[in-house]
């Protein structure tokens, strides 16, 4: 299959991935039917499996040697080293999105360093003890470490 | 801007196992975070709210800190230990 040919088919797979997720975010987090659609979406690209580095450049908008280097950095996951690199096709999608939004906020500068913190702020915000202590918030569970100045003084 | 500072329980157990060189560090956070509000932060979460109110510091070594704004003036600290 030529670059070409590829990357029109995947890059048709990401816009018909991206409808359903659009459609599965307009429900609400707790509907059932949300987490049916993001399956979905997400199982279609585990389906495709794999993407090669000069095709995830294409769709990325980056270079195939920044795209690499990427990989090498840990921002898109390998599936394969040998006997030629291949991407987890999940991967490049998720970056895909970050790398879309941070272009329209006209967030292009150190773009890996912007990624990673993105990746790293969707990891975080899975972590049990966040919400555990968003819950204890919302309850106005706290003690104070630092009083207002202004409160202090009087 | 001058701020008060709260701590979660479930982030007062996390501060509470800092090490020495840690706890410091995270004394100085708070000192600064009280004086000067969200100036001393490093940067904000990007989400739907109250994802967008929430911001991160990274301090000495891997020690990160996450603080939710209830109030331009109320912050919260909802996590302080390494990844």
């Amino acid at each position: 299959m030529t670059i070409a040919v590829e990357e029109k088919r995947l890059r048709s797979l990401f816009e018909r991935v991206e409808v359903v997720e659009d459609v599965a975010r307009t429900l609400p987090e707790d509907d059932e039917r949300r987490a049916r659609l993001l399956a979905v979406s997400d199982s279609a690209l585990a389906e495709e499996g794999t993407i090669r580095p000069v095709i995830a450049a294409r769709l990325l908008g980056l270079s195939e040697r920044t795209v690499r280097a990427w990989a090498a950095a840990g921002v898109l996951a390998v599936a394969r080293h040998s006997p030629r690199l291949l991407l987890d096709v999940r991967s490049v999608h998720a970056v895909s999105h970050l790398v879309s939004e941070l272009r329209a906020a006209g967030q292009d500068r150190d773009l890996l360093d912007q990624v990673w913190r993105r990746l790293e702020d969707a990891a975080l915000l899975d972590r049990d003890d966040l919400r555990e202590s968003l819950d204890q918030m919302r309850r106005g569970e706290g003690r104070v470490l630092r009083p207002r100045a202004s409160d202090e003084t009087g | 801007m001058p701020t008060e500072v709260i701590a979660t329980p479930r982030a007062g157990q996390q501060i509470a196992r800092l090490d020495r060189s840690h706890a410091k560090a995270f004394g100085e956070f708070l000192d600064d975070l009280a004086a000067r509000g969200c100036n001393a932060l490093g940067y904000r979460l990007s989400g739907p709210a109250p994802v967008d109110h929430m911001c991160v510091k990274h301090l000495r070594d891997s020690l990160r800190v996450v603080v939710a704004f209830e109030e331009p003036d109320r912050a919260w600290i909802l996590l302080g230990r390494p990844p």
